[in-house]
C-alpha cells in the first residue's frame, strides 16, 4: 500500500502509456473504428507535453503564465514552415506571392533543412523565453503582474503575426501541410500515422521522465520553496531569478516541442494558438488535472480535451460551455489539488485522516 | 492644426474609454488585489442592459422623448452589475482571498459562463443600441468635429472619477474600505465588518464596469465577445499606473490611449496595438510597480 | 459534515461527466450510414456556435437545417431521410480541422456543409482532400482557390468585387479608399481591386487594415479624412463594421459625405449597425432579402416562420440553403451518395437549382456557382434593394483568368 502511494503517479503514468500504446493496435483490430480518433489522441499527447511544461512553472514554481500559447505556436510555426517548404519544394508559398514577395524571405531559409528546423523549434521559444524571463525575473516582477504581462506579450505577438501576413499568412496561418512522415489521414496512410503516434508517445515519455527527474531532486524542492516563500529562498542564498528563468525557458521549450508535435497531427498552425484564451485553456488542463504533480498535468490535458471532443457537438455545445466554466471554477475554489488531489484525499488518505479526526475529537472533548 | 486638434481629441477620447473600462479594475485589482477576468463580461452585461432598457422604453414612450432611456440605462446598468459583482464576490472571490492567481483563474471560468449565458439569452448575433438623439452627430468648430458621444464619455469619466474620489477618500465607507485594504487584521480589530466592506467594494468596481458597458454600447457592436476586446488594455492601464492609486490609473489610461492614437497615425492599427503593448511591457521592466507606487515597508507587496 | 457530503456530491458529478466524455471517445455510434444501408443518410454541419464567429455563422447553420428539414418533409434524397450531425468549430481553425476529421472519419458523413472564415476553410481543406469527402462552403470569399473536394456556393471575386468596382467606375467614382480588417479576404480583395483600378484608371488614395477586434476607429477615420476619397471600399468584417459606421455617424458623416461600397455587410449587419446610419450606402452581393423571385418569397417566409419574425435572410444564409439543395440535386443525378460519384455528376456542369436568388448552376471545372450579381443600396427600413443587376448569371472565375488586367498583374497563384 505504501509503495502504491509512493509510486502511484508513476504507475498511473505507466497505465496511460500502455493504453496509449494500445490505441493504434486497437484501431487495427477495429476496436477503435476511426483513424481520426487515433489522430486526435495524438494531438492530446502534444497537449500533455505543454501541460507538463506549464505545471513545472505554475504548479511547482508558482509562476502563472497566461501566454504559453505563444511558445506553443512558435514551435508549431517553426515545424510548419519546414513542412510547408517540403510541400512547395523550397519555392515560395502562395501567401508570399499574394503578399508581393518574389523570393523566399530570409527568415524562411533556415527551415529548408530538418535538423536546423528541429534546432529552431527548441531554440526560438527557448531564447525568447530566456530574454523575457531574464528581464522580468531580474526586475522581480512576480505573481499576478507576471501573469498580466505574459498575457499582454502574447496579445502583442498575436498582432504582429497577423500584421506580417506576407511572411506568416496572417490569421490563416500555415495550412495545407503533411506530417514529417507524410500524409497521416485516412486508412491507407495509417502506417505513417502509426510512426508519428509512437514518436510522439516516446517524446511524451521522455518529457515525463525528465520532468520527474528534475522535480524529484533538490532542484524540485527549490522550485517549491520559491513558490511557497520566494523571499525566504532568496535570503537563504539562492539566486531565485536564475532558477525562475531556467524553469521558464525549459517550459517554453517544452511548449515549443508540443507545438511541433501538434502541427504534425493537425496539419496546420494558426495565430489562434497564441491567443490568450487558448493559453488560459492550457492552464485549465493543469488546474483540473492537479497542479504540482506531473501526472496531474498529463491526466488533465487528456481528460479535458477528450471531453471537449466528445461534448462540444450538436445540442451539447451550450451545455459544454457552461460545464467547462463550472468545472474550472469549482476545481479552483474547492479542489485546489485537482483530480489528483481528490484521489489522494479521498481514496488513499481517508484512513489516515479519519484517524486524525478522531484524535482531534478526543482532544477537544 | 486641425489635424493636431483632431488627434489630440481622439487620443483624449480613447483614453477616456480605456479609463472608463479600467476604473472598475482600479478598484477590484488596485485596491483589493483581485484579478477579475470576468470584468470584461461585466462591461458586456452593462451593454446588454442598455439594449434591454432601450427596448423596454421604446415600448411605452413616444419617439420624441425616447432619449431618456439612456439616462435610465446608466443607473440600471450600474445596479445590475453591482448586484452581479456582489453575488460573484460572495460565491467565488470571498473564498479566494490571498490566492490571487486562483481568483484570476476562477473568474476566467465565470467569464466563460457569462459569455455563454449572453449567447443563450440574446442569441449569437449582435444587437444594436441607437444613440439617443442628443448624442447623435457632433459639434463642429472650425474644421474639427467633436462627436457629442465622445464628449459625453469624457464627462461621464470625470463624473465617475469625482464620484469615486468622494466615495474612497471623503466618505465613511471609503475610510473603512481603505482601512481594510491596507491592514485587514487591524481593521477587523477596530470592529469593521471586513467581509461586508470587501463585498461592497468589489460590487462598486463591477458597477463601474456596467457604466463602461453603457458607453461602449454606443461605439460598437454588442455581442458576447465585446468584453474581451477591452480587457487587456484595461489591465495594462492599471498595471502601468501602479495599483492602489486612482491617479495612476488615470495616467496609465492616458498613456495607452494617446500612444495608440499617435502610433496609429504612422502605421497600421495591428502594429500600433503590438507596439503600445511592447512599450508598456518594456517600461514596466524599469518600474515594475508602475508609475505611482504606494510606499510600503512590507516585503511581499 | 454536511459540507463534506456536498463536496463529495460535486466530485461524483464531475467524475461522471468526465468519465462519460472519455468513455464515448473511442466509439462510433453508427445509426445512419453514408452509403447504402439504413433509411437515413448522414451529413455534417460544421459551423462556429461559440466564439467570435458565432455572430455570423449561426444564421447560415439555421438555413442549412431549414433546407434539410424541407427536403426530409418532401421525401428525402434517393428515398432516404437526411440526418445531420452538428459540430462546433468554436471560431478556431484548428478546432475546425479536428471536428472535420471527426465528422468525416468517425461519423462517416456523406458530405459536410460548413465553415465561414477563409482560415477555417483552409484549415479543413486538407482533411477533405485526404479523406476524399466533400465540403459545401457557403460564403463569398477571396478566390484563388479551387479544391476538387470543396464546392463554393458563395461568390467568387469576379461575382462580387470586380462587378462592384466596375459599377463604381460607371457611376463616376474615381478616388477609392480601401479599408479592411487585417485578414486574408480584405488583403486579397484589395490586391485585386488595386490591379483593377489601375486598368480602369481609378485612383487608390489609401489602404488601411484594422485589427480584427478593433473598437476605436478614430485614427482610421482621421486617415480617411486626410485622403479625401470619394468612395470607401469596405472589406471590414462583423464587429469592425459596427464600430466603424457608428463612429462615422458620430462625426456627422453620411453616405453623402463618404459613400461606401461594402462586401461584408448583409441584412444582419444592417440590423446591428442600425439602418439609420447605413442609409444610402452601397453593398455588393448576389442575393438580398428583397430579391424579387417566387422562390425567395417562399424561402423568406419559411425562414421567418421557423426562426422568428425579426430574423433576416442574407446572401450567406441563402448560399447555405442552396448548398443543401445543390447537394441533393448532385446526389440524385449521380444516383449514389458516394463522393466520387457525386463529384462526377458535378463535373457534368448540369447540376443546378432554382434558388431564391435565381437559377444557379455548379461550374463543372472549378466547382463554383454561376450566379447573378446585384449591387444594392441600403434603405431606411433596414433592407437592401437592388439598384443594378447583371443580365443572367456571371460565370465563376476564381483565378480571374478571363480578365486581362488580372493576368497582366500576375494575380494568379503559383502552380
Amino acid at each position: 500500500m505504501k509503495k502504491i502511494k509512493k509510486q502511484g503517479s508513476n504507475i498511473c503514468f505507466l497505465i496511460i502509456v500502455i493504453l496509449l500504446a494500445l490505441v493504434p493496435i486497437m484501431y487495427q483490430y477495429e476496436l477503435i473504428e476511426a483513424s481520426s480518433t487515433v489522430l486526435f489522441i495524438g494531438k492530446c499527447m502534444a497537449f500533455a507535453i505543454v501541460a507538463i511544461g506549464l505545471d513545472l512553472i505554475w504548479g511547482y514554481t508558482g509562476i502563472l503564465s497566461l501566454g504559453h500559447g505563444l511558445y506553443f505556436a512558435l514551435g508549431g510555426y517553426a515545424m510548419a514552415m519546414y513542412l510547408k517548404l517540403q510541400r512547395t519544394g523550397g519555392g515560395i508559398t502562395d501567401f508570399m506571392h499574394i503578399g508581393g514577395l518574389k523570393e523566399l524571405p530570409l527568415v524562411w531559409k533556415p527551415f529548408l533543412s530538418l535538423p536546423v528546423s528541429i534546432f529552431l523549434i527548441l531554440f526560438v521559444p527557448g531564447i525568447l523565453a530566456g530574454v523575457i524571463g531574464y528581464f522580468i525575473f531580474k526586475n522581480r516582477v512576480k505573481g499576478v503582474y507576471f501573469s498580466i504581462i505574459s498575457q499582454a506579450l502574447t496579445w502583442a505577438a498575436y498582432s504582429i503575426f497577423i500584421a506580417l501576413s506576407p511572411y506568416t499568412n496572417g490569421n490563416v496561418g500555415i495550412t495545407d501541410i503533411q506530417s514529417v512522415f507524410g500524409s497521416i489521414k485516412g486508412s491507407m496512410n495509417f502506417g505513417n500515422l502509426q510512426i508519428l503516434f509512437y514518436s510522439a508517445l516516446i517524446l511524451l515519455i521522455l518529457v515525463y521522465a525528465g520532468a520527474k527527474f528534475l522535480t524529484g531532486r533538490k532542484f524540485g524542492k527549490l522550485l517549491i520553496a520559491i513558490r511557497d516563500g520566494e523571499n525566504r529562498t532568496y535570503f537563504s542564498g539562492y539566486q531565485v531569478s536564475r532558477y525562475k528563468t531556467f524553469i521558464y525557458v525549459l517550459s517554453a521549450i517544452l511548449a515549443g516541442i508540443a507545438g511541433a508535435i501538434f502541427v504534425n497531427f493537425n496539419g496546420s498552425i494558426t495565430p489562434n494558438q497564441m491567443t490568450i484564451a487558448y493559453s488560459i485553456t492550457m492552464v485549465i488542463w493543469v488546474a483540473v488535472g492537479g497542479r504540482g504533480t506531473i501526472i496531474g498535468a498529463v491526466i488533465g490535458a487528456f481528460l479535458i480535451n477528450m471531453c471537449e471532443y466528445k461534448l462540444s457537438s450538436g445540442g451539447l455545445v451550450e451545455v459544454w460551455q457552461y460545464l467547462i466554466g463550472a468545472i474550472f471554477c469549482i476545481t479552483i475554489i474547492f479542489f485546489k489539488g485537482g483530480i489528483i488531489g481528490i484521489v489522494r484525499d479521498h481514496l488513499f488518505a481517508s484512513g489516515r485522516r479519519k484517524k486524525a479526526e478522531r484524535r482531534e475529537l478526543r482532544q477537544n472533548s | 492644426m486641425v489635424q493636431l486638434i483632431n488627434t489630440l481629441f481622439n487620443g483624449l477620447s480613447l483614453s477616456s474609454i480605456v479609463l472608463l473600462t479600467s476604473l472598475g479594475l482600479a478598484i477590484t485589482f488596485g485596491l483589493m488585489r483581485v484579478i477579475n477576468m470576468a470584468h470584461g463580461e461585466f462591461v458586456m452585461i452593462g451593454a446588454y442592459t442598455t439594449y434591454v432598457v432601450q427596448n423596454v422604453f421604446s415600448g411605452f414612450l413616444p419617439e420624441s422623448i425616447q432619449w431618456i432611456f439612456y439616462f435610465a440605462a446608466i443607473p440600471i446598468a450600474f445596479g445590475i452589475t453591482f448586484l452581479f459583482g456582489s453575488i460573484l464576490e460572495k460565491l467565488v472571490i470571498s473564498r479566494l482571498y490571498g490566492r490571487e492567481m486562483d481568483s484570476l483563474l476562477a473568474t476566467w471560468g465565470i467569464s466563460l459562463i457569462l459569455q455563454q449565458a449572453a449567447r443563450s439569452i440574446f442569441g449569437t448575433q449582435g444587437v444594436n443600441v441607437t444613440a439617443p438623439s442628443f448624442l447623435q452627430g457632433g459639434l463642429k468648430i472650425g474644421g474639427c468635429t467633436f462627436s457629442y458621444n465622445r464628449i459625453f464619455i469624457i464627462f461621464l469619466v470625470l463624473l465617475c472619477l469625482i464620484g469615486m474620489y468622494f466615495v474612497i477618500y471623503r466618505s465613511g465607507f471609503g475610510k473603512k474600505m481603505r482601512a481594510v485594504m491596507q491592514n485587514r487584521p487591524m481593521a477587523q480589530c477596530m470592529g469593521i465588518d471586513s467581509r461586508k466592506v470587501d463585498n461592497i467594494t468589489f460590487a462598486i468596481g463591477s458597477g463601474l464596469a456596467g457604466i463602461a458597458g453603457c458607453s461602449v454600447a454606443l461605439l460598437g457592436s454588442i455581442d458576447s465577445t465585446i468584453g474581451q476586446s477591452y480587457i487587456v488594455n484595461s489591465f495594462m492601464a492599471v498595471v502601468l499606473g501602479g495599483v492602489g492609486k486612482l491617479a495612476g490609473t488615470v495616467l496609465g489610461s492616458g498613456i495607452i490611449g494617446f500612444s495608440s492614437i499617435f502610433t496609429e497615425n504612422y502605421t497600421s492599427s495591428t502594429i500600433a496595438k503590438a507596439l503600445v503593448l511592447l512599450i508598456v511591457i518594456i517600461f514596466l521592466q524599469k518600474r515594475p510597480q508602475g508609475l505611482f507606487v504606494i510606499k510600503s515597508r512590507s516585503l511581499d507587496e | 459534515m454536511k459540507k463534506g457530503y456536498w463536496k463529495k456530491g460535486i466530485v461524483l458529478a464531475m467524475t461522471a461527466i468526465l468519465a462519460f466524455g472519455v468513455a464515448g471517445c473511442g466509439k462510433r455510434k453508427d445509426t445512419g450510414s453514408s452509403n447504402g444501408g439504413g433509411d437515413t443518410v448522414k451529413v455534417g454541419i460544421l459551423h462556429s456556435l461559440t466564439g467570435s464567429m458565432a455572430i455570423s455563422e449561426e444564421a447560415v447553420r439555421d438555413a442549412e437545417v431549414l433546407a434539410i428539414n424541407e427536403i426530409n418533409k418532401s421525401g428525402g434524397v434517393l428515398g432516404k431521410k437526411i440526418k445531420y450531425v452538428e459540430e462546433d468549430g468554436a471560431s478556431e481553425p484548428s478546432t475546425f480541422a479536428t471536428k472535420a476529421e471527426k465528422l468525416i472519419d468517425s461519423e462517416g458523413v456523406a458530405t459536410v456543409f460548413g465553415c465561414w472564415t477563409s482560415s477555417s476553410r483552409k484549415a479543413v481543406k486538407t482533411a477533405f482532400e485526404d479523406y476524399n469527402n466533400l465540403l459545401w462552403y457557403p460564403v463569398q470569399y477571396e478566390g484563388m482557390e479551387s479544391s476538387k473536394n470543396i464546392v463554393y456556393t458563395g461568390a467568387a471575386p469576379n461575382q462580387q468585387i470586380v462587378p462592384a468596382i466596375e459599377y463604381l467606375k460607371k457611376k463616376g467614382y474615381k478616388k477609392m479608399f480601401l479599408l479592411g480588417s487585417d485578414y486574408v479576404f480584405p488583403r486579397t480583395a484589395n490586391m485585386i481591386i488595386k490591379a483593377q483600378a489601375k486598368a480602369l484608371g481609378m485612383e487608390v488614395v489609401g489602404e488601411e487594415y484594422a485589427d480584427m477586434d478593433q473598437t476605436d476607429f478614430a485614427a482610421v477615420i482621421a486617415k480617411i479624412e486626410k485622403a479625401k476619397p470619394d468612395v470607401i471600399v469596405n472589406t471590414l468584417n462583423g464587429t469592425g463594421n459596427v464600430s466603424f459606421f457608428k463612429q462615422m455617424a458620430e462625426k456627422n458623416y453620411t453616405s453623402k459625405d463618404y459613400m461606401t461600397m461594402s462586401f461584408s455587410i448583409a441584412e444582419e449587419e444592417v440590423k446591428t449597425i442600425g439602418a439609420k446610419i447605413l442609409k444610402g450606402h452601397m453593398v455588393s452581393w448576389n442575393y438580398y432579402e428583397t430579391t424579387n423571385t417566387k422562390e425567395n418569397k417562399k424561402f423568406v417566409a419559411a425562414y421567418k416562420k421557423k426562426y422568428g419574425k425579426n430574423r433576416v435572410t442574407s446572401d450567406p444564409v441563402e448560399a447555405g440553403y442552396d448548398a443543401v439543395y445543390l447537394w441533393k440535386a448532385a446526389v440524385e443525378k449521380a444516383g449514389s451518395f458516394d463522393v466520387d460519384d457525386v463529384r462526377k455528376a458535378i463535373k457534368t456542369g448540369t447540376i443546378s437549382f432554382q434558388a431564391p436568388e435565381g437559377k444557379v448552376t455548379i461550374d463543372g471545372n472549378n466547382q463554383h456557382l454561376a450566379k447573378p450579381v446585384r449591387i444594392g443600396v441600403i434603405k431606411g427600413d433596414g433592407l437592401i434593394y437592388t439598384t443594378y443587376e447583371t443580365k443572367g448569371t456571371v460565370k465563376p472565375d476564381p483565378y480571374l483568368k478571363s480578365y486581362d488586367w488580372a493576368v497582366k498583374a500576375k494575380l494568379q497563384p503559383l502552380e
